[in-house]
């Protein structure tokens, strides 16, 4: 089964998620903050990473961007997790490489539904920020 | 006899004169004008007679009578020449009484000849050719002492009015250049006589001249209208300030209300610059300087320290001949106005720093409530999850505790969505959306609500649809709500739900007709019903729940879409509500190109349409 990367400073969200990505049978690793997550995305190699933006020292964004742009990890999928349902954060998450939004509260079967998505998608081959380099 | 006829109808004209002066008697310059008229009629009807008269003695009494005439008019010449070139003020009084020593004296003279003759040496009769017999007199001391004293005078008078004339500081300069030609040509004529080169005396007939002139004066120029003097009552009365400056900046004329404003007495500011007596105008008056209209806001200190506000309006006036001849300044108090502007600007700045602030607490308080509710609905799907561990009643509180969680999750939505909406700060998120699955999904989602409510769905839809370039989570929101409130005011009845694609101005447009057989809307309820905050009545409230932001969200977000939604209804007939969506390719198209931005910006214009799932 698929091993997921949970970035999540919240306890109470992390132990939530955590239960129930366990319990949908993924193996979960879990990163408290920014510089944590890049590191962990390269040593664990995980098939998927849900990334709170909001996170301390280095945040979502940033932390996403750096994996995007790290070769290694660059294809992984992340989906976004944040409390701000503004369509300004969206684009800002976008912008930072992230492949995919959940607004919280997070939905379970919403969230699982757009997991399979990514996790059965072969990753796109043309990533968007390359190119505009 | 020819010379004595045309002399009695200058002395007509000059009477004529003389009347209708004495009617204007109310405007300053009449009054010496009828001394003056008054006089030449004497002289001229003494005149005459003298000429028509054969006897010497009698001549010599019509002489006698004709001098009150012509003593009288150096000095109405000189009094009206004052009162008319500066403007109305008159001579003073004692002054005025001495200037008729001198007349009355020669008078005496006169009368008394025979026993002295220092008036008239010689008195004889010499026979003319053209006006037969005539009065040949040769003159004494008197004679010559007050032809001196009548040119001093009327040199006097003279220069007064050329004066006013060079300053330009009267109302117009052709009503002087009439009276100073009158007064000119008899004394010309005089002096040409006086002269001896010619034998007869011609000066009454160069009277004849001066009647015409004051005739055209008065009755062509208007002179002693009464129109300056309505002017003048009005100028007087207004609560304007208005002040008049001529070419050379100089006040020329200012009203009380003016007066009233710079605090200053007509003494102190006539014939001054205006800038020395209004420092405030400076600014304004070199911007209008040469021949501009204009009006400016103009704020004075008062010397009590307040400052009050005026408007100015400076416009340029010209004379006859279209010539630039100074300013007509206007200066209106709008101090009131003022204020009221600033109190209302101050208000309304404060009204939108609260709707400001409101929204932002909003938003904020809405966060807050997410990071709890995201726990309890959390929690509780989770423990229904592992349901083998859990006892069938707590799954039904569980239940209760997850529905409960996630209705008030969508209140707290509707408020964030709402404090967005109006903060500004939402955005549209356009992608292709498949409309046969956005309707089926609308129809499952609706599906416990209408059963709950025993209600039927029909779907009427133009055979299979397409798909249209939207926000779909918006328009999802818009047609759920729509539905959602259909099911639940209708008991019993069927919610009918039609989509169409067509066309509009050549632009794809898509409509939704939501329908329902409920007990419909008050048609006074219709027209606040995309407010927030209003639900029909307060029953209803309680009965269905919502907090009334619902339909105000939905249809900020249609127009967010650039779409429109209508209402009709009736009440115990149901309600229809149709919305009407453009197709947002063309936004889409453009944010297809954002793998390329060329600049920030740019790619923040083109950003809306990324498809979220690719």
């Amino acid at each position: 089964m698929a091993s997921i990367l949970l970035v999540e400073d919240n306890e109470m969200n992390r132990d939530m998620l955590t239960r129930y990505l366990r319990w949908e049978g993924y193996t979960v690793h879990i990163a408290t903050q920014g510089a944590q997550a890049i590191q962990m995305a390269e040593s664990e190699r995980p098939d998927l990473i849900l990334m709170d933006l909001s996170i301390p020292v280095i945040d979502g964004w940033e932390a996403t961007r750096q994996i995007k742009a790290n070769p290694i990890t660059h294809q992984i999928p992340i989906i976004a997790l944040t409390a701000h349902a503004l369509t300004e954060d969206r684009y800002r998450s976008i912008q930072a490489g992230c492949d995919d939004f959940e607004t919280k509260p997070v939905s379970f079967s919403r969230l699982a539904e757009k997991m399979r998505k990514l996790l059965n998608k072969p990753t796109p081959e043309i990533d968007p920020l390359n190119i505009s380099i | 006899m020819v010379a004595s006829l045309l002399l009695c109808i200058v002395s007509a004209i000059c009477a004529t004169l003389a009347i209708v002066s004495y009617r204007h008697w109310h405007v300053a310059a009449a009054r010496p004008l009828l001394l003056l008229m008054l006089a030449l009629t004497i002289w001229t009807s003494g005149f005459a007679l003298e000429i028509a008269l054969q006897d010497l003695s009698l001549k010599l009494l019509a002489a006698k009578i004709q001098y009150i005439g012509i003593v009288a008019i150096p000095i109405a010449w000189l009094i009206f020449a004052k009162r008319y070139g500066t403007l109305g003020e008159p001579i003073a009084h004692r002054i005025g009484l001495l200037l008729w020593i001198e007349p009355v004296l020669t008078l005496l003279f006169l009368w008394t000849n025979e026993q002295h003759h220092l008036f008239y040496r010689t008195i004889s009769i010499k026979q003319t050719a053209l006006l037969g017999p005539m009065l040949s007199t040769t003159y004494g001391p008197i004679f010559w002492v007050h032809a001196l004293y009548a040119y001093i005078l009327i040199l006097a008078g003279s220069i007064l009015l050329l004066r006013a004339l060079l300053r330009n500081s009267i109302r117009g300069r052709q009503q002087l250049i009439g009276p100073l030609l009158a007064t000119i040509i008899p004394w010309a004529a005089n002096a040409i006589y006086l002269s001896g080169w010619v034998e007869l005396d011609i000066t009454p007939f160069a009277f004849a001249a001066t009647g015409v002139i004051w005739a055209w004066s008065v009755f062509r120029i208007r002179m002693l209208d009464l129109i300056p003097i309505a002017r003048d009552e009005v100028l007087e009365s207004m609560s304007d300030g208005v002040i008049v400056q001529n070419d050379q900046n100089q006040v020329i004329d200012i009203n009380n209300a003016a007066l009233s404003i710079i605090k200053r007495s007509r003494k102190e500011v006539m014939n001054k610059q205006l800038i020395t007596v209004l420092p405030e105008s400076a600014e304004i008056m070199r911007r209008f300087r040469p021949i501009i209209h204009g009006s400016e806001e103009l704020q004075i200190m008062d010397t009590d320290g307040v400052e009050r506000w005026f408007e100015v309006r400076i416009s340029p006036l010209q004379d006859r001949l279209k010539q630039y001849s100074g300013h007509l300044i206007v200066l209106s108090d709008i101090t009131e106005r003022k204020n009221a502007e600033a109190i209302l600007l101050a208000a309304k700045e404060a009204a939108e720093h609260a709707s400001r602030t409101k929204s932002a607490i909003l938003m904020n308080m809405s966060h807050e409530l997410l990071t709890p509710l995201n726990a309890i609905i959390g929690y509780s799907e989770l423990l229904l999850l592992s349901t083998p561990h859990t006892s069938p009643e707590h799954i039904t509180d569980l239940t209760h505790i997850m529905n409960s969680g996630q209705n008030l999750l969508n209140m707290v939505r509707d408020v964030l969505d709402l404090a967005q909406v109006e903060a500004g700060v939402l955005r549209c998120d356009i992608q292709p959306i498949n409309l046969d699955q956005l309707v089926e999904s609308l129809a499952a989602n609706v599906m416990p609500t209408l059963q709950m409510h025993h209600n039927q769905l029909a779907i009427n839809t133009s055979g299979k649809l397409g798909t249209i370039y939207s926000d779909q989570e918006k328009l999802e929101r818009i047609i759920a709500h729509l539905l959602d409130n259909a099911a639940k005011f209708t008991e019993y009845g069927t919610v009918t739900l039609s989509v169409y694609q067509t066309l509009l101005n050549q632009q794809p447009i898509v409509t939704f007709h939501i329908a329902d057989t409920g007990h419909g809307i008050a048609s006074e309820a219709i027209e606040g019903l995309f407010q927030p905050f209003t639900q029909e009545d307060m029953s209803t409230t309680r009965r269905h729940g919502g907090m009334g932001i619902g339909l105000a969200i939905v249809h900020q977000f249609c127009q967010l879409l650039g779409g429109t939604l209508n209402a009709s209804s009736k009440s115990g007939a149901g309600s229809t509500f149709e919305l009407t969506i453009p197709d947002l390719k063309s936004a889409y198209t453009l944010a297809g190109q954002e793998s390329t931005p060329t600049s920030i910006q740019f790619a923040e214009e083109q950003i809306n349409g990324i498809d979220l799932t690719r």
